[in-house]
């Protein structure tokens, strides 16, 4: 039995005690999808549904991007008076688990509303990078070995055993939170953070090259773009009702391709997630042409906490960056005559 | 011959000339360079001023908006930090503007495209030389291309 197995069996227990006795209305959780080394959210109402909850190494997405629509308010004002909000059960992972705090700080949820099924993660698994390993080769279904690392069934019926740190996402090589900081309930074995100089030493990399080539690499990444707005639909921290992105009068970004439009549309973006990105890859899984959005994102979040000393998601009293300020803030940058 | 008007005018080689698009806090900048100018004061004409409430009122989206129609600098001035008309309205700017310009810095858009500073109302004298600086850089850094819309 491997320990994703217990994990799986005490989700499944839960989730029927809990919608048994009517303690929460909906169990927000991973379910096992057709494709291998993937599965899909499954929002479980009722306890003999229960099973249909699964863990393994492939819950890689973050389910707090579902919450602050369950808590919307409706906008008729009648509506909301009859409304009342769910109680919801959701399992968060630690970078899930920031993105909640994030959410509770920013008046999305209420925390009275929430029960959070924690879970310490041990990584979870890039459905692209396991698939680039075994190039030709089509998998037919997918698995854990009892040492954590992942098996994997090809289409000749023969089994391929792919090393977990070789196939893990890269938010997940560089995860300084695996642990989920808020929770109301705690499964598995609590991992080791990351080393903080992973992420560090990539941006450094970056940094070191002179500015130009910095443009072509920046130009070279985002012109794949095609305007999808998949990374904004899977990112937990963008929630906007209206979106400065879909704004008609004035429109600030063009719709299309044009690099311009393109360049400017990430820039905003990874402005916007400023001092609330919890790193949790969600807007590079959700890419379809393979860009990798973090990059700009955790810069600004490195640059955050060495400018202001703050780390999103880490406390839910606590007052977002740019929501604040003080008299002695660097300003170093600032034009003298 | 292009029948559209940006901000950028056709612009040829040999007349080229920077044009600065200048967000000034009402209370502060704007006067300052209102006094430059009772002042005689002598500045670059190249820049374009857009008077704005307070520096807390500048989005990024406004920046990135003018180097994409054509600006080749932006900068954006308030009041010193203690001076808000709005109390805390350019403190609060100060931690945008750092993070903006760190961005853009890290992607490669030469630092000296978009600036930041202060200027009272009563620095007629600091506001021309800002000026003179920004448009001076501007022009040593040539026309923007990398994320002018040419459509």
């Amino acid at each position: 039995m491997t320990a994703s197995h217990d994990i799986e069996t005490r989700l499944r227990e839960t989730a029927e005690g809990f919608l048994g006795v009517k303690k929460v209305d909906l169990f927000l959780g991973y379910e096992k999808a057709s494709l291998p080394f993937r599965t899909t959210p499954v929002f479980v109402t009722a306890p003999e549904e229960a099973g249909r909850l699964a863990w393994n190494p492939f819950c890689a997405a973050n389910l707090a991007v579902y919450l602050p629509r369950l808590f919307k308010a409706p906008a008729d004002a009648r509506e909301a008076k009859a409304a009342s909000p769910p109680t919801v059960a959701v399992v968060v992972k630690g970078c899930d688990a920031r993105s909640v705090v994030a959410l509770i700080q920013e008046h999305q949820v209420p925390r009275e509303k929430l029960v959070l099924i924690g879970v310490a993660c041990p990584g979870m698994v890039d459905a692209r990078k396991a698939e680039n390993v075994l190039g030709d080769r089509e998998a037919l279904g997918a698995g854990e070995d009892a040492g954590g690392n992942i098996r994997a069934v090809v289409e000749d019926g023969t089994e391929v055993t792919l090393r977990r740190e070789q196939v893990l996402a890269d938010a997940c090589l560089e995860c300084r939170s695996p642990t989920p900081v808020l929770y109301d309930m705690l499964l598995g074995t609590p991992a080791e953070p990351r080393e903080a100089g992973a992420a560090r030493r990539r941006i450094a990399e970056f940094e070191s090259r002179p500015p130009e080539a910095r443009w072509a690499r920046f130009r070279q990444m985002v012109s794949k773009c095609i305007r999808c707005n998949a990374c904004r639909q899977a990112c937990p921290m963008c929630y906007c009702r209206d979106c400065l992105l879909d704004q008609a009068r004035p429109r600030w970004v063009g719709a299309g391709t044009d690099f311009s439009d393109v360049a400017i549309f990430h820039l905003l973006r990874a402005f916007h997630m400023a001092g609330r990105c919890t790193e949790c890859g969600a807007c590079a899984r959700a890419c379809p042409m393979g860009i990798d959005a973090r990059l700009l994102a955790r810069k600004l979040g490195q640059e955050v906490e060495d400018l202001y000393g703050y780390r999103p998601g880490e406390a839910i009293d606590a007052t977002p960056p740019l929501s604040a300020f003080a008299m002695d803030d660097p300003q170093e940058f600032l034009t003298e005559p | 011959m292009s029948q559209t008007q940006s901000v950028q005018d056709a612009a040829s080689p040999k007349t080229w000339e920077p044009t600065v698009v200048a967000f000034l806090c009402n209370w502060c900048s704007y006067a300052g360079a209102d006094l430059a100018g009772v002042s005689r004061i002598q500045y670059p004409p190249n820049v374009r001023i857009i008077r704005v409430p307070c520096s807390g009122r500048i989005n990024p989206a406004f920046l990135l908006r003018a180097l994409q129609n054509g600006a080749d600098a932006v900068l954006v001035s308030g009041c010193h930090p203690g001076d808000c008309h709005y109390i805390s309205g350019n403190l609060a700017a100060r931690r945008k503007f750092a993070l903006l310009k760190d961005l853009l810095n890290f992607v490669g858009i030469e630092p000296e495209r978009v600036q930041f500073t202060w200027v009272s109302a009563s620095e007629g004298g600091r506001f021309a030389a800002v000026i003179e600086k920004v448009v001076g850089q501007a022009r040593k850094l040539g026309p923007n291309k990398k994320l002018v819309k040419s459509l």
